[in-house]
């Protein structure tokens, strides 16, 4: 179980956003991301609500909301 | 000491900015700065951890009644911290010291989470000592939690902190040469590739390095606005506590399992006959004593025995080894006593740190930080001179060019020691003699006071630079 939890999140983690696109460096965006897994319980609740706002973006139905930055590219 | 004016390693963080004057430390504060100022000093956590020395002592200053620097009015608040004694850097530190240093970091954290604040960063270089106790000297890292926010330093605190514990303990790769070669630290996929395929099923790689420098390698780029996702999302302090919690237990378990070097075993195997060392302890007892000596600089101190004669009679003493587990001793034997005076550090004089970072003024050399009046340099000449290939005049000239007084001890080359060190050298060093080295150390200095030990091979210099 301890081993699967994580890797469980783990697989929600990374279905939870789009591929990666080419902008400016960001190299704190992954170590953010990652403190999803590392935090425990708590951090399970919260992936599986980025999980469904994804969802709900990828849908385009209300709710969900694209936050990409307009002038980021 | 260092010159009157601005910290010229402070102004990553526009909010606030330190300065020098007389002696003391200042820091400014913008208005956004004094409202966290405001707010951390009415913490419980900071009473506490100023009142065990982990923090540093900070008190705002009244501008009345001082004559503070013209660029002092810029700021909307003026804070006075206590000096330490001598800064120091982390690739100058031993394995326990970095340890020690990242502890500190993450009690603060979680200390800081507990009362709604946070660290906006976590770097190694806002760790400080005095003596073998660390001591956080950023306050204006501390600051109100953004609601949703995750730890903005945990990246930089793998980098500086982790990375390098994990490569010494797992791997025993040095992180002094890497660390010194790159002032941001060890990025996770370096210190992946470091670790090899072993170091994977170690401990805390797979979570802290491998997914790290995975979701760095996939995220890294994104447009998205990773923070306002996670704020949206719900990204709760209890997240960040469960991280750093689990960190400190790693790291608290973390060991550097070196049993032996070429120095860590000196002093037990009997280089000096007994009347040797006592001779050339009192020696050094009676230079130390002799006038006010504020700093020390003990050159190849080793295990420490001269810096301990030295802190009887000093305000400060700095114990500089090459050797970084002659270091780590030193640094765990002083830890366990609760000493304040001594500050081992792993440096080696052939190849010192260097002035670095932007216009190479953010990390400073030795000899930038603080001037000692008295330099120990015992049984060190022949690693320097033969070792290191540095003519002896050059390496004199060097000594009393830092301006105290000098102890140093020659080692003949009749000298077993120096018979192990030309073992396999062309012996191209016929500056190695005594004669020789008396005529630069007189070229120089006045000898105070001369002594040859009773095994005839090595002789006890005190001098004191002329002019």
């Amino acid at each position: 179980m301890r081993l699967l939890t994580p890797l469980l999140l783990a697989c929600a983690f990374l279905l939870a956003w789009q591929p990666p696109v080419e902008a400016y460096l960001d190299p704190g965006s992954g170590s953010m991301l990652i403190q999803l897994l590392l935090g425990g319980v708590a951090g399970l609740a919260v992936i599986l609500k980025l999980f469904w706002r994804r969802i709900l973006d990828i849908l385009h139905i209300g709710g969900g909301h694209d936050r990409e930055r307009p002038g980021d590219a | 000491m260092p010159e009157a004016g601005v910290e010229p390693g402070s102004f990553r963080d526009r909010s606030a900015r330190v300065f020098i004057q007389d002696d003391e430390v200042f820091r400014g504060l913008n208005e956004r700065a004094l409202e966290q100022w405001n707010t951390l000093s009415a913490t419980a956590f900071f009473r506490r951890f100023v009142a065990d020395g982990g923090l540093v002592g900070t008190e705002r200053l009244d501008p009345a009644g001082r004559t503070l620097p013209a660029f002092a009015a810029e700021w909307a608040a003026v804070l006075r911290h206590d000096r330490i004694p001598f800064v120091s850097y982390p690739y100058e530190w031993s394995f326990g010291m970095l340890r020690d240093a990242a502890l500190l970091q993450l009690d603060l954290l979680l200390a800081a989470l507990d009362e709604g604040m946070t660290l906006k960063d976590a770097s190694a270089y806002n760790v400080q000592w005095r003596g073998a106790k660390p001591v956080f000297v950023d306050i204006g890292s501390f600051e109100r939690r953004p609601p949703g926010e995750p730890w903005i330093g945990y990246r930089q605190f793998c980098q500086l902190f982790l990375y390098p514990l994990l490569l010494t303990a797992y791997r025993d790769i040095p992180f002094h040469p890497w660390l010194r070669g790159s002032l941001e630290g060890i990025d996770p996929e370096s210190c992946l590739n470091a670790l090899g395929l072993g170091g994977r099923l170690r401990r805390g790689v797979l979570s802290h390095v491998y997914l790290q420098a995975r979701a760095q390698a996939a995220y890294g780029g994104t447009r998205r606005d990773v923070k306002a996702d996670l704020r949206a999302a719900g990204f709760d302090s209890a997240l960040i506590k469960a991280n750093a919690t689990r960190l400190r237990k790693l790291i608290a378990g973390l060991t550097w399992k070196r049993g032996r070097s070429t120095w860590s075993e000196y002093t037990k195997c009997g280089h000096y006959e007994a009347a040797d060392a006592e001779a050339k302890r009192r020696f050094v007892g009676r230079a130390a004593a002799s006038g006010s000596r504020r700093l020390v600089w003990d050159l190849g101190c080793n295990t420490g025995t001269f810096s301990r004669i030295a802190a009887e009679h000093a305000g400060y003493v700095i114990a500089l080894d090459a050797d970084h587990l002659a270091v780590e001793r030193l640094y765990q034997a002083l830890k366990a006593e609760n000493d304040r005076r001594i500050l081992p550090l792993v440096g080696n004089l052939a190849d010192p740190s260097p002035d670095l970072g932007w216009r190479n003024m953010e990390r400073k050399r030795l000899a930038s930080r603080g001037r000692p009046d008295l330099v120990l340099a015992l049984a060190l000449i022949h690693h320097v001179v033969i070792g290191a290939n540095v003519p002896i005049d050059e390496f004199v000239d060097w000594l009393a060019d830092l301006g105290g007084d000098i102890v140093i001890e020659f080692v003949t080359r009749e000298d077993p020691m120096v018979g192990v060190l030309l073992r396999n050298k062309e012996d191209q060093y016929a500056d190695y003699q005594i004669d020789v080295f008396e005529r630069c150390l007189r070229a120089r200095c006045e000898i105070l006071e001369r002594e040859p030990l009773g095994s005839g091979t090595r002789v006890m210099y005190w001098a004191r630079p002329r002019g």
